[in-house]
């Protein structure tokens, strides 16, 4: 472990965690106490928790993120450590903030990101809310990223551990809130983390990792959180106009999809585009997935003025999570959009999901994919 | 932390009585037997329930043995409301209730209703918590078999007219039952009086242990045992909490015999309380009516402040107050008794509940009044 991640905040400081009963903020928070700092630990309540008993015979395997299974172990990981600490109740702002917003772009026929929803209002607006009002001046979570200061200001770096770094979905945060942010667990890999949690005896050691629990990622997120269903009936067509079937809704397809494209054509046929004024759903090759021009808005930048018109030339953008980044430019003009040029074309950008930019390990900027030109 | 602890959460639970610690000490060590057992330590045993159960039928105005030992209250209302239910089933299975019970009963009514086919139906209360009883009348049927209100709530501390509820019923044949945890201590009670059939009480929260607590049901009582067993007159199997029970009737007795003055404190330091809340927030205002809720419970609105973190902000400075509900993981939601008594979802989550009990003193106010206003601040100007 490294202490470049408590830079120099001094010892005493007090610190809220927030805690997921996973095995990464069970840790991060252990590191916080070693580390001298006067910590207090926090589970968000985020959505509405089945009634249901959950002990012995009846107990099940899933211990989805805000289950009561996550929260027990979250309170037991305090109690070993020595912290005290809470649950938050943030069920109604997470409908607010991720749920709706989510509903609403799908119907939109895009394909929103609720991670990145998440951890900007949940877990970073929202925590930094709670920490002041319960006296704490910095928040902490298990995210594999690193924060390090120099003389030009604070930057947000890529975790050391490529298949951990968590960097795409912090990417909106700002150099002043950095300020206040510490993430633990920058400088390690995962596999270090496990073997940390069993040697200090951490019951979560071997949990399944958080987000492959979440129930978002569950695979069936657009059912689950009632996000099917409402558009209407369209045409599905070629990319000359063509119209070649029907569908039931813009929402239920997503770029890259199979299911619920005609068959019977002479290659494998996928869905390219879709088209929300005409709720046309545009259907073409694997060839017409690619594309390396798409505009950005809902900007932000690390450091800096996003309303300023800039070009950043020769930086690595990432179109989705654990990608491989791609070279290119991002020119940020007046009115708050961007466009994006990729040196080669990339498969199935997607309107919807984020555009995050990297200077080599950092983090420039993000944007949300308006529109993808082909 | 070494700040005075200052403790402000005696709905929720008391801490024990020295006396009452002492007085169940030899029943673990020296005086162990089953009072079931015909021996010398059996017998002893079985004294100590007697002259236990004695002393709480009597404080309560009723017989011995319409006093059955449980664990608690919620296993109380678990076998009185079943056990009421299956007794009368032929005679009907309609059952009326408040909307701001414990919500100990209303899951043994969401119980009924899914499992045994009952009709539960809920009965308004007014802004002040108070039940209507003109809605409860007209709701009354033939096939009604049982009635279950509150004498106290838990949250606000509104005090229910059961001996109207009671007069209702009784010339209809229909069973009451009264929970009547918030009221030992806190109130005058005389279960003959009210004449409720079924009612019940925690020992925990008058100052005796936890895991012990009463049934009442009153003699022709028509109840189907739900536990049925050997001890406790048929209706509660299991070898009895002879210590527990020992030790909650040392803190009823106390608590009856503490009650009219601790009622005098409770109130001034309720004024002082609400006083200090109102300099720090000049919008605050109380849930429910100081005539008609218990002393030693206040429950207050402050508008647009989350109650929940601010029952976290004040356990940073020590002080334990409540929001007077949780939900199953800790976290807070919106008060069933807030919503019922009017208020929206997101008033009643800026509400805090303060609870006195007998161990509270002037230096517990004076300490809350020196810590409120800072947190308060904290909370109320962090907030986005």
């Amino acid at each position: 472990m490294s202490d470049q991640a408590f830079r120099n905040i001094p010892k005493g400081t007090k610190i809220l965690v927030a805690m997921s009963g996973g095995v990464d903020s069970s840790v991060a928070a252990y590191r916080l106490v070693q580390a001298g700092f006067e910590v207090v630990g926090v589970t968000m309540h985020l959505v509405p928790v089945e009634d249901k008993p959950t002990s012995g015979a009846q107990a099940s395997d899933e211990r989805a993120c805000c289950s009561i299974a996550a929260a027990e172990d979250a309170r037991r990981v305090a109690d070993k450590i020595g912290i005290p600490h809470y649950m938050l109740n943030l069920a109604g702002m997470f409908d607010e903030k991720v749920m709706g917003p989510t509903r609403a772009e799908y119907a939109r026929g895009r394909t929103p990101n609720p991670c990145v929803l998440c951890n900007r209002y949940m877990k970073f607006d929202a925590l930094f809310e709670r920490a002041a009002q319960l006296g704490c001046t910095h928040v902490a979570t298990g995210h594999y990223a690193r924060i390090v200061d120099d003389e030009t200001g604070l930057h947000l770096l890529r975790g050391v551990d490529p298949d951990k770094d968590q960097t795409y979905f912090l990417a909106f945060l700002t150099a002043d809130e950095l300020e206040t942010i510490i993430f633990p667990l920058g400088w390690d890999t995962k596999a270090s983390i496990r073997e940390e949690a069993s040697n200090i005896g951490l019951n979560v050691a071997d949990r399944p990792e958080s987000q492959d629990l979440c129930f978002f990622t569950s695979g069936t997120e657009k059912d689950g959180i009632g996000a099917v269903g409402k558009g209407q009936p369209g045409e599905i067509v070629l990319t000359d106009g063509s119209a070649v079937g029907v569908h039931d809704g813009i929402d239920r397809f997503t770029i890259g999809q199979r299911k619920g494209v005609p068959g019977g054509m002479a290659e494998k046929m996928y869905v390219i585009h879709i088209d929300v004024e005409h709720d046309r759903v545009v259907i073409g090759t694997e060839k017409d997935l690619y594309a390396s021009e798409f505009t950005i808005d809902d900007i932000s930048l690390v450091s800096g003025d996003r309303e300023t018109p800039v070009k950043f030339t020769n930086v690595e953008i990432q179109v989705r999570y654990r990608t491989k980044p791609v070279n290119g430019t991002v020119e940020l003009l007046e009115g708050g959009t961007g466009v994006i040029q990729l040196e080669h074309p990339v498969r199935a950008i997607t309107p919807g999901q984020v555009a995050v930019w990297y200077s080599g390990e950092e983090v420039i900027g993000a944007g949300t994919i308006l529109s993808v030109k082909r | 932390m070494t700040d005075r602890f200052v403790y402000l959460d005696h709905a929720a639970t008391t801490p024990v009585r020295q006396s009452v610690v002492k007085a169940m000490e030899p029943y673990f060590t020296d005086k162990y037997g089953n009072a079931s057992s015909p021996y010398s330590i059996g017998r002893e045993s079985r004294a100590a329930l007697d002259k236990s159960r004695d002393a709480i039928a009597e404080g309560l105005g009723v017989d011995s043995r319409e006093i059955i030992f449980t664990a608690g209250a919620t296993e109380s209302i678990i076998n009185s409301i079943i056990g009421a239910y299956l007794g009368n089933r032929h005679r009907g299975n309609h059952i009326l209730t408040s909307s701001i019970e414990h919500p100990a009963v209303h899951a043994v009514l969401d119980f009924l209703k899914e499992k045994m086919d009952a009709e539960t139906e809920l009965v308004d209360v007014d802004s002040n918590g108070i039940l209507k009883l003109d809605e409860l009348e007209s709701k009354l049927r033939d096939d009604t078999v049982l009635v279950s209100v509150m004498n106290v709530n838990n949250e606000v501390g509104s005090i229910q007219d059961i001996k109207a509820v009671v007069g209702m019923c009784e010339e209809r044949g229909i069973m009451v039952h009264s929970d009547c945890v918030q009221s030992i201590g806190k109130m005058p009670l005389d279960l003959a009086d009210l004449g409720v059939d079924l009612s019940c009480m925690s020992g925990h929260k008058f100052g005796g242990p936890k895991g012990i607590g009463v049934m009442y049901v009153r003699q022709g009582t028509h109840l189907e045992p739900i536990c049925e067993g050997s001890q406790e007159f048929g209706f509660r199997a299991g070898t009895e909490n002879v210590a527990g029970i020992v030790g909650m009737a040392v803190a009823f007795d106390e608590a009856v015999k503490g009650q009219a003055e601790h009622e005098v404190l409770h109130a001034r330091y309720k004024q002082q309380l609400f006083e200090i809340i109102r300099d720090a927030e000049p919008a605050a205002e109380i849930n429910g009516d100081l005539e008609t809720c218990i002393p030693a419970t206040l429950s207050v609105w402050l508008p647009g402040c989350s109650g929940e973190m601010l029952v976290l902000a004040l356990d940073r400075a020590n002080v334990a107050v409540s929001t007077g509900s949780a939900c199953h993981t800790g976290a807070i939601d919106p008060s069933h008794v807030l919503t019922a008594m009017g208020m929206g979802r997101l008033e009643a989550l800026g509400s805090i509940r303060i609870s006195m009990g007998h161990t509270t003193s002037q230096e517990d106010i004076d300490r809350f009044g020196e810590v409120f206003a800072g947190v308060y601040e904290q909370v109320k100007v962090s907030a986005g």
